[in-house]
């Protein structure tokens, strides 16, 4: 357009120069020259300017009087022309004929603010003879302005991405690697290079891509997805436990044109509930300490009688043998009860996982928390399936869940009652429910009794975490636990755990 | 001295009632053997004359050895000293101490016990009682 207007009309810019007859088409020029966006200068052969259309005055605060018929060294401030070589340049087509491309100019003068223009010298011809050329200034300040502040955003969002201590990796819509960021190069050991092109769903652990893959899916037909754990096969082999929360990337027309994957790496969380998992095992161990001393007294205290009797000569061999029997009795019993205690107090390995009957889990709870219970006046009362229940998952975490309940529910009655341990199948669902009969729980606690360190009981009577562990091991089981209770009345907590087939 | 006196012990672990019933009766004590706190009261509604020593365990299952103490006083007429034996508590917990100076137990013994030991309480608290009786 600017070539159309120089190349064509002249006389439209022209008021020295032209020779328009027709005052109509003049006019018209006129007009489109005072309001086109652009910065117009129609310079001679001695470098004087000839026309300035309004833009150009306004924008450089000059009037026409003091513009037309000045040379261009009165009319740019000396930086520019010394920058742009403008003199140089203008004489230089002048002398080719030819247009000089464009260039960048920055446009700095007393009281003005800074302005950035693109300009082009072009060759106005009469005839053969280059009679004018006219500076075209494209005035690109905001432009300019707007690309750096777009460049400083995109800076500013590639610091925050490569500095998350997150994985963050985008995907289009079919799972394919776009971008892989530091920390996803630092926890997988894949170079962002390797990762590119790669399927996200190939670098998840195998029995989790189609988890993956449906995730992505799920987000590409526009439904909401929630936090996921899916574990990363790193470089090295090693599964690293991964929580994803995924959106969708929407192009201009609202379609998903890929996915977003923000990773939190679980390793040291997972170490960590490890530990607390322990701790808490070690204090529910200390409530039973009461109970430990107890049972193992009476055996060893029948043990230590027996002996003593058979100290003391006697000469009925009915008694010797009596005496005997019951020393190798007690000592029988008292390894037993320590052997119980020994084997939920063993640090187990987390992540073994396979194969439990729920049945056969409550029965060895029981025999363990049984006598404790007793020593509260509380009665267990036992209903369960007559085949096996069976979860997939790891038998001292559930059996923590268990035992943590049945504790649970004996400290909600201090006065002794009943507490019943159930344990059925519902469908494809395996469901354990330990009620008591106990003061129950305030509509107010209801829903805060699986937060950490949230306890009804005096300092030193609990730590306030064996419920938020229940919930942490029903969740990583898969399934859910809820409460429902009326106070005054007792408790009964349920858990839903997916039933294993077969 | 200790012919012909009866000692009722309360436990509900049959073993110890076998290993009191057997080093009693050797020292010369009648010994009746109860595994609950209801079969004792009961019990001793209808022989309180007969008893002379209570044995009780801390830990029944129905009732606390020291809260059937309690009851034996409020309960029946029977006047005998009652002795707490458990694997429970220690000689220093507050329970222990208070019931001993509110004179609900004469003495404490804790499981497992030396057969001098618990001879040891059980005629120092029949003396106590004799000597009592005696004086009044």
């Amino acid at each position: 357009m600017k070539d159309q207007v120089s190349e064509r009309t002249p006389a439209g810019l022209s008021s020295v120069a032209g020779k328009a007859s027709d005052g109509w088409y003049e006019k018209l020029y006129h007009m489109l020259l005072g309001n086109i966006p652009f910065s117009l200068l129609l310079v001679d052969r001695s470098l004087r300017v000839v026309s300035a259309n309004r833009n150009f005055l306004v924008k450089g605060r000059r009037n026409a009087m003091d513009t037309i018929g000045a040379h261009i060294r009165e009319v740019f401030p000396d930086a520019i022309l010394e920058f742009t070589q403008l003199e140089s340049k203008i004489r230089g087509v002048f002398e080719s004929g030819l247009p000089l491309p464009g260039a960048q100019m920055t446009y700095r003068a007393p009281g003005i603010h800074t302005r950035i223009y693109y300009y082009s010298v072009i060759p106005v011809r009469l005839g053969v003879v280059v009679e004018h050329v006219m500076l075209v200034m494209d005035d690109i300040t905001e432009k300019v302005q707007l690309i750096e502040k777009a460049r400083m955003v995109e800076r500013h969002l590639a610091t925050v991405v490569e500095s998350a201590n997150d994985l963050v990796v985008s995907t289009d819509a079919k799972g394919c690697i776009i971008s892989w960021s530091r920390s996803a190069e630092r926890i997988s050991g894949y170079q962002a290079n390797e990762a590119r092109g790669l399927m996200l769903a190939e670098l998840c652990e195998t029995a989790q891509r189609e988890d993956m893959k449906a995730m992505i899916q799920r987000l590409v037909e526009g439904s909401a997805v929630q936090f996921q754990e899916i574990g990363l096969v790193a470089r090295s082999g090693r599964l690293v436990p991964v929580d994803w929360s995924c959106s969708p990337i929407l192009d201009d027309t609202d379609k998903v044109s890929g996915v977003v994957a923000v990773g939190r790496d679980l390793t040291e969380r997972r170490a960590f509930e490890q530990h607390i998992f322990q701790s808490e095992k070690l204090a529910a161990l200390g409530v039973m300490a009461g109970g430990i001393a107890h049972e193992l007294r009476n055996p060893l205290a029948v043990s230590f009688s027996a002996a003593q009797f058979l100290s003391v000569t006697s000469d009925d061999p009915l008694f010797q043998q009596e005496c005997v029997n019951k020393i190798i009795d007690g000592i029988q019993r008292s390894s037993l009860i320590i052997e119980n205690r020994l084997r939920f107090a063993r640090p187990a390995p987390g992540d073994r996982v396979g194969a439990v009957d729920l049945v056969v889990l409550a029965q060895e709870t029981l025999s363990v928390l049984s006598p404790q219970a007793r020593l509260q006046k509380i009665k267990v009362q036992e209903k369960y399936a007559d085949s096996p229940v069976s979860v997939s998952g790891n038998t001292n975490l559930l059996q923590q869940v268990l035992m943590n309940l049945i504790l649970n529910a004996c400290q909600f009655m201090p006065n002794g009652g009943v507490v019943m341990v159930e344990v059925r199948r519902e469908a494809d669902v395996a469901l354990i429910q330990v009620s008591d009969t106990g003061c129950g729980v305030s509509s107010a606690n209801l829903r805060r009794v699986f937060d950490p360190f949230f306890t009804t009981q005096p300092v030193g009577k609990g730590t306030g975490l064996g419920l938020s562990i229940c919930h942490t091991i029903v969740k990583q089981h898969g399934g859910e636990i809820e409460l429902n209770s009326v106070e005054g009345q007792g408790s009964t907590f349920t858990v839903r755990l997916p039933h294993l087939q077969g | 001295m200790t012919e012909n006196l009866n000692v009722l012990v309360v436990d509900d672990e049959p073993d110890v009632c076998w290993v009191l019933d057997v080093l009693l009766r050797k020292h010369g004590f009648t010994v009746v053997t109860m595994s609950s706190g209801a079969a004792a009261l009961r019990w001793l509604g209808d022989m309180e004359s007969a008893c002379s020593l209570i044995l009780v365990d801390a830990k029944l299952g129905d009732i606390e050895g020291v809260e059937l103490a309690k009851r034996i006083r409020t309960d029946t007429s029977c006047a005998a000293s009652v002795i707490l034996v458990s694997g429970y508590f220690y000689k220093d917990d507050s329970v222990v101490q208070d019931s001993l100076n509110a004179g609900i137990i004469s003495a404490f013994v804790t499981k497992p016990f030396r057969h001098e030991e618990i001879l040891g309480a059980i005629h120092a608290v029949l003396s106590t009682t004799l000597r009592n009786n005696y004086d009044s």
